[in-house]
């Protein structure tokens, strides 16, 4: 059911429409569309892994999903890619079957068997990646795609850095409040109502705590 | 076993797909990605019908010399064509002794009509013979002519455009076999018999 929605969106995505709105800014070009193939692709990667675990000893420790991830996802942030998409329906078919099935898809079924090292590889590097192109397209005198105007790149690197920042502030939340962080707060604000909902948040609580005890459940 | 093969063979895969994707290293936009594509094999450029700053109906294949320089511009542009023809003034100076022609071509036909592209043109002191000012009034042929040279310009939302901008070589065939930066053409970098300096 999942993968079915997921293969549908994609393919909504494809339509002229959908290009036609999301391409006309570089930035809902690299912030909205990109992203959304890259989640799809995950949905399709997490049935991948329940239904083929560790995708028979090929991928056991996650690392060559990973690779592959980074190493797509590193072509599709090239702004001669962008431009590319624009001129060629080629590459432009490209992009859409590769950056959920190389992208997101290998990155879903490997993000549960990596271990606290890669995974902090990636974020490091994530946030780094975000600061270093967004500090140069922020400030770049030239433009770097011949589709897009400065004002539009000059954007997306400010989004870039804003982006950078709530990755770093989220991961640095998680580490010191725990992973539970979300959980308390919903706890918290489904607890206001009627003494039933509080009952049933109490209960949402509790088990949440027992699975994560480091999780800010004090509330 | 199976997870180290799978290993070396996604490396293997990212870094000749990277390869692939930036010309090995050396292109990572689409300007300098055509720069190489051009200089490695040359492109046709499709006939068209031009009229230049005189009124007068102009084809390639009409001017003089063994190269044509061409660079596009549109006369109400406040920076970037303003520099760029200055520079292709200067470039017009230093060609002088070569069988070369210039052309600047605007690509907002609309707008810049022969008396617009006269005086733009006398302020640059061009001399509307080897130097001239044109634009191609049929819509079609001027997009397959920018696609062919591989310009883009972009309207800009405030009635003008942002485009990439460089000095097109043309050969007497009328093939594109070089782009050059506008900003430090020099004669020596022309291709083949016009460069006495030999070019790259």
């Amino acid at each position: 059911m999942r993968v079915t929605l997921a293969l549908a969106a994609i393919a909504g995505l494809t339509t002229p429409a959908a290009r036609a709105g999301l391409e006309g800014a570089l930035a809902s070009h690299a912030l909205v569309q990109l992203p959304l193939l890259v989640l799809l692709g995950l949905v399709l990667g997490r049935a991948v892994e329940t239904r083929w675990p560790g995708q028979g000893g090929f991928n056991d420790d996650g690392i060559p999903g990973l690779v592959l991830a980074s190493g797509v996802a590193a072509i599709w942030m090239l702004p001669r890619s962008m431009d590319a998409a624009l001129t060629s329906g080629w590459v432009e078919a490209l992009k859409f079957a590769s950056v959920p099935g190389l992208v997101g898809l290998p990155l879903g079924a490997s993000w549960s068997r990596l271990g606290p090292v890669a995974r902090s590889f990636v974020l490091a590097n994530g946030v780094s990646m975000l600061w270093t192109l967004g500090w140069l397209y922020a400030i770049a005198p030239v433009r770097v795609c011949n589709f897009y105007l400065r004002g539009d790149q000059a954007l997306l690197g400010q989004l870039y850095l804003g982006l950078g920042f709530a990755l770093l502030g989220g991961a640095l939340l998680r580490a010191i409040c725990g992973p539970g962080l979300a959980v308390g707060l919903v706890a918290r604000f489904a607890s206001r109502p009627g003494r039933r909902t509080r009952a049933a948040t109490a209960r949402l609580a509790g088990s949440a705590g027992e699975r994560l005890p480091s999780g800010g459940l004090r509330a | 076993m199976r997870n180290a093969l799978a290993t070396a063979l996604t490396v293997g895969f990212v870094l000749a797909s990277l390869s692939l994707a930036t010309d090995a290293g050396r292109a990572f936009t689409a300007e300098a990605a055509r720069r190489i594509s051009v200089a490695r094999s040359p492109r046709p450029i499709p006939p068209a019908r031009l009229e230049d700053a005189r009124g007068r109906e102009l084809r390639l294949g009409d001017l003089p010399g063994q190269r044509v320089l061409v660079e596009f511009i549109f006369t109400g542009c406040l920076e970037l064509c303003q520099r760029m023809s200055r520079s292709f003034a200067e470039t017009a100076r230093l060609v002088a002794g070569e069988p070369v022609s210039l052309l600047s071509v605007s690509f907002d036909p609309e707008r810049d009509t022969p008396e617009r592209l006269a005086r733009y043109g006398d302020f640059f002191g061009a001399d509307g013979e080897r130097w001239r000012f044109a634009r191609i009034r049929r819509p079609e042929e001027l997009a397959r002519w920018l696609e062919a040279f591989g310009v883009v310009a972009v309207p800009d939302g405030i009635g003008g455009f942002e485009h990439n901008a460089a000095v097109h070589e043309l050969d007497r065939d009328g093939r594109l076999v070089a782009i050059h930066d506008f900003e430090t053409f020099a004669a020596s970098d022309l291709v083949g018999s016009g460069g006495r300096g030999g070019g790259r």
